[in-house]
């Protein structure tokens, strides 16, 4: 994996097992807040768990240096790892890089409870591979319009949990939040939704409450990680000039870029 | 030269020719080219550096000279001063130089040039070859700053510097290689230098040049430049300067281990070629770091 | 009846490991290297197909020539080792290796680079490839790409020849698909291009098979010091795309 910290010149000594921690991926579109709610997480619960954040970037180590400059964490528990452009494959497809980072900040840092692996921002469609994480939070938030819960796929419709972010705004973007995370609970067949504003503190402590008994779940060995499923057929704009085109993703298709 | 048409002796970091011991006497070839070997030892006597042993081999001539002008990391004072001068043209086509220069224990050596080495092709075609062997031993110091080697339009020279030294041993070595004179065509030249220290490899780099090296001209490897230049300084202290800076586009600093950092840059003439050098080094510190141009060139800037 | 004419070799061929490993869909990491063509495009070195295909061809002729070398003696190494049975020493065989091409390898950036490729492709192939654990814990958990390209390959029963093609067309595949992302090009032009350097490639890939018995400090050493000086603006580059 290329880091952009000069952390790898540790030489990795094999034979002594580090701390297996609770590896949580968050993933979601750009712009819904993956990195701030990765920041509220850690300020909730910096003093009962040890925590690293890897982050993954689009441009060099942007998502690291926020996390570093909020100050939530020792600045070298947080990591960046460079996906050249292709940060659906480094959860999915390819997750060496990823998988990589999180065994060396395990090992050096050790003993570590939770490190959270921070999705480079995508579509609705990326998730992570139950190779890389234990468990997955997808991010939405109200901004992105009050219909896009309701349009599913793996993220939306099977991560662990779905966060619906920047509920504040709910008032501004013409938004009803009550009944964008019922659309969201129906379309999730149940499954956890937790409507979150960093400026309202009881909705970060449901948060965080959530993150608490997935671990305590996680070290009794009764959580199991689920694949929220291979991506959905999906749409992309202006690449012909019919105007987009459905498609869905392969093995066959890493170096697919968008 | 080359790489797909490398000569068989050169496929390695070092040629085979760079390791045979031709110690014997001074001989022309049959065509009439120059096979020489010339020697530069110095040894620490009585506290001060003496030179032990130089052996002028024609056109090779090492003369030693008193202290003059800027001398880098010269420390009190106490040093061996050597001036290469050629009393002939070249090397060109044919000819074999062997240099074997050797810092002993606790000595200091200083080896400039008198001027710029032009490599000239020879009447035969053939290729020209310049193996210098530096050995320094522990607590030694070699600063070696030659003049610029220049490839005049169709020779094909072989440069080789294998630099073997003691753990404990100090270097500061400066090359300049440069394509062709003044709007000349290019000439060919393979430039090997190895540096060890305690028989480990520290640098260890063939770079070949001119129409004889394939893809030599891609923006990957040399570009449409004209002038490469090195500097390599070993401190057993620690390395200085960063570990890693790049001043400009054309050139780098770049620390290879804890106690060596090797300069490269390239340049379309060698005034431009200096000047970054120069700007590099700076990063370097002091001793090694210097206001404005270095003064120790024998060629005016 | 005509005699059916018969494998001259007594060993079958690996063909299809060799493409396992060469497949750039081999979830080891290397989709986020342009080896050092972004920048060469940042700093208008490389603009279109031909000054593309210059740089691919300048560069398998000095890093594709050494790491090829350096595969192929990694995996001469590692097939003794698998050979013998003895591989307490391979450990030390391969760290000797390293040692060398790290001394080849000037840019601090680009030998990190190589190192955590390296170490990508050994725990990757530590998961794909279970029954291969014991020879990839006695090459030790990190080497340069190169030489963890030679070790795996050998682990997987390839030749030489093929850890060395294998590394060749790497060096130059690697730029050629990141152009895609980085230029405007036609992605048909990339791969002309790369069509274009075969002879060149499988050419190279016999020069450096040649060197895999040889001592490690008699393996070539071509530089390119505008990629080392390319690597060194790359990792103080804010705006970049690719990791080098």
């Amino acid at each position: 994996m290329t880091t952009t910290d000069a952390t790898t010149e540790t030489t990795p000594t094999p034979g002594t097992q580090p701390r297996r921690s609770l590896r949580l991926g968050i993933a979601g579109p750009v712009g819904t807040g993956k990195s701030s709610t990765i920041a509220s997480l850690c300020r909730a619960l910096a003093q009962e768990f040890r925590i690293g954040v890897i982050t993954n970037d689009i441009y060099t180590d942007e998502d690291a240096r926020f996390l570093r400059a909020e100050g939530v964490l020792p600045g070298d528990r947080i990591r960046a790892v460079e996906t050249g452009a292709c940060p659906h494959t480094a959860i999915r497809d390819d997750v060496t890089m990823n998988l990589l980072a999180v065994e060396d900040l395990e090992r050096d840092f050790d003993p570590l409870d939770i490190v959270m692996v921070e999705s480079g921002g995508d579509n609705l469609t990326a998730t992570f591979a139950p190779s890389l994480v234990d468990a997955q939070l997808f991010v939405l938030d109200v901004a992105g319009g009050g219909d896009v819960a309701r349009k599913g796929g793996p993220g939306i419709g099977r991560a662990d949990l779905l966060v619906i972010n920047k509920v504040d705004l709910a008032e501004h973007v013409d938004v009803d939040v009550e009944q964008m995370l019922a659309d969201a609970s129906e379309a999730r067949e149940g499954r956890a939704v937790i409507g979150v504003s960093r400026k309202r503190p009881e909705t970060v402590q449901a948060l965080a409450q959530w993150v608490r008994e997935l671990h305590t779940e996680f070290l009794g060995g009764g959580h199991t990680p689920q694949d929220p499923g291979p991506m959905a057929p999906h749409f992309h704009a202006d690449e012909s000039d019919e105007g987009g085109f459905f498609h869905s993703h392969d093995e066959n298709d890493t170096d697919h870029g968008h | 030269m080359t790489s797909a048409s490398s000569p068989p002796e050169v496929r390695s970091g070092l040629p085979d020719f760079a390791r045979t011991d031709t110690t014997g006497p001074r001989r022309r070839t049959h065509r009439g080219s120059f096979l020489c070997h010339a020697v530069i030892a110095t040894e620490l006597r009585d506290g001060r550096t003496r030179i032990s042993r130089l052996r002028a081999d024609t056109p090779l001539s090492p003369r030693p000279t008193i202290a003059s002008g800027e001398e880098p990391y010269i420390r009190g004072g106490d040093a061996a001063r050597i001036r290469m001068s050629a009393s002939a043209a070249g090397p060109v086509g044919g000819d074999t130089y062997l240099l074997d220069i050797h810092v002993r224990e606790g000595s200091t050596l200083l080896i400039r040039d008198v001027g710029a080495t032009l490599v000239l092709p020879g009447p035969h075609g053939e290729s020209s070859r310049w193996v210098t062997r530096l050995r320094v031993e522990e607590g030694a110091t070699c600063v070696w700053v030659p003049e610029p080697v220049i490839a005049a339009a169709g020779c094909r020279h072989h440069h080789v510097i294998d630099a073997d030294l003691a753990p404990g041993a100090r270097l500061l070595y400066r090359e300049e290689l440069v394509l062709g004179r003044h709007r000349e065509e290019a000439g060919s030249l393979s430039a090997h230098l190895s540096v060890r220290r305690g028989g480990q490899a520290s640098v260890v780099q063939q770079i070949d040049l001119g129409p004889a090296a394939v893809g030599a001209g891609a923006s990957s490897v040399f570009g449409p430049n004209r002038a490469l230049g090195n500097v390599i300084v070993v401190d057993p202290d620690g390395a200085p300067g960063p570990a890693a800076a790049a001043p400009d586009a054309a050139s780098a600093v770049m620390r290879q281990d804890p106690a060596c950092v090797q300069i490269t840059a390239v340049g379309q003439d060698v005034p431009e070629l200096r000047n970054r050098l120069d700007t590099a080094m700076g990063l370097l510190g002091e001793p090694w770091a210097a206001p404005g141009p270095r003064p120790w060139s024998a060629i005016p800037r | 009846m005509p005699a059916l004419s018969s494998p001259s070799s007594a060993a079958p061929a690996r063909t299809a490991a060799l493409l396992l490993l060469g497949d750039g869909r081999l979830p080891a990491g290397g989709y986020a290297h342009s080896a050092g063509l972004e920048q060469a495009i940042a700093r208008g070195w490389v603009r279109d197909a031909p000054s593309l295909a210059e740089f691919l061809r300048g560069r398998i002729h000095t890093t594709g020539l050494v790491s090829a070398s350096f595969a192929a003696a990694a995996q001469h190494r590692t097939a003794a080792a698998l050979k013998s049975g003895d591989l307490e020493s391979l450990g030390s065989a391969l760290a000797e290796l390293d040692r060398e091409l790290v001394a080849r390898t000037p840019s601090p950036s680009l030998r990190r680079i190589a190192r955590d490729l390296g170490r990508m492709l050994l725990r990757a192939m530590r998961s794909i490839s279970p029954a291969q654990q014991p020879v990839l814990d006695a090459a030790g958990p990190v080497l340069q790409q190169p030489i963890a390209y030679g070790t795996v390959a050998a682990a997987l029963g390839l030749e030489a020849r093929d850890a060395a093609g294998l590394l060749l067309y790497e060096t130059a595949a690697t730029p050629a698909v990141a152009a895609v992302k980085l230029m405007s090009i036609d992605p048909f032009a990339t791969h002309r291009c790369l069509a274009e350097l075969a002879p060149e490639l499988d050419e190279l890939a016999e020069r450096a098979t040649a060197f895999a018995g040889a001592e490690a400090r008699d393996l070539p050493a071509h530089a390119a010091p505008l990629s080392d000086i390319a690597a060194e603006l790359h990792t103080n580059h804010d705006q970049r795309l690719f990791a080098s």
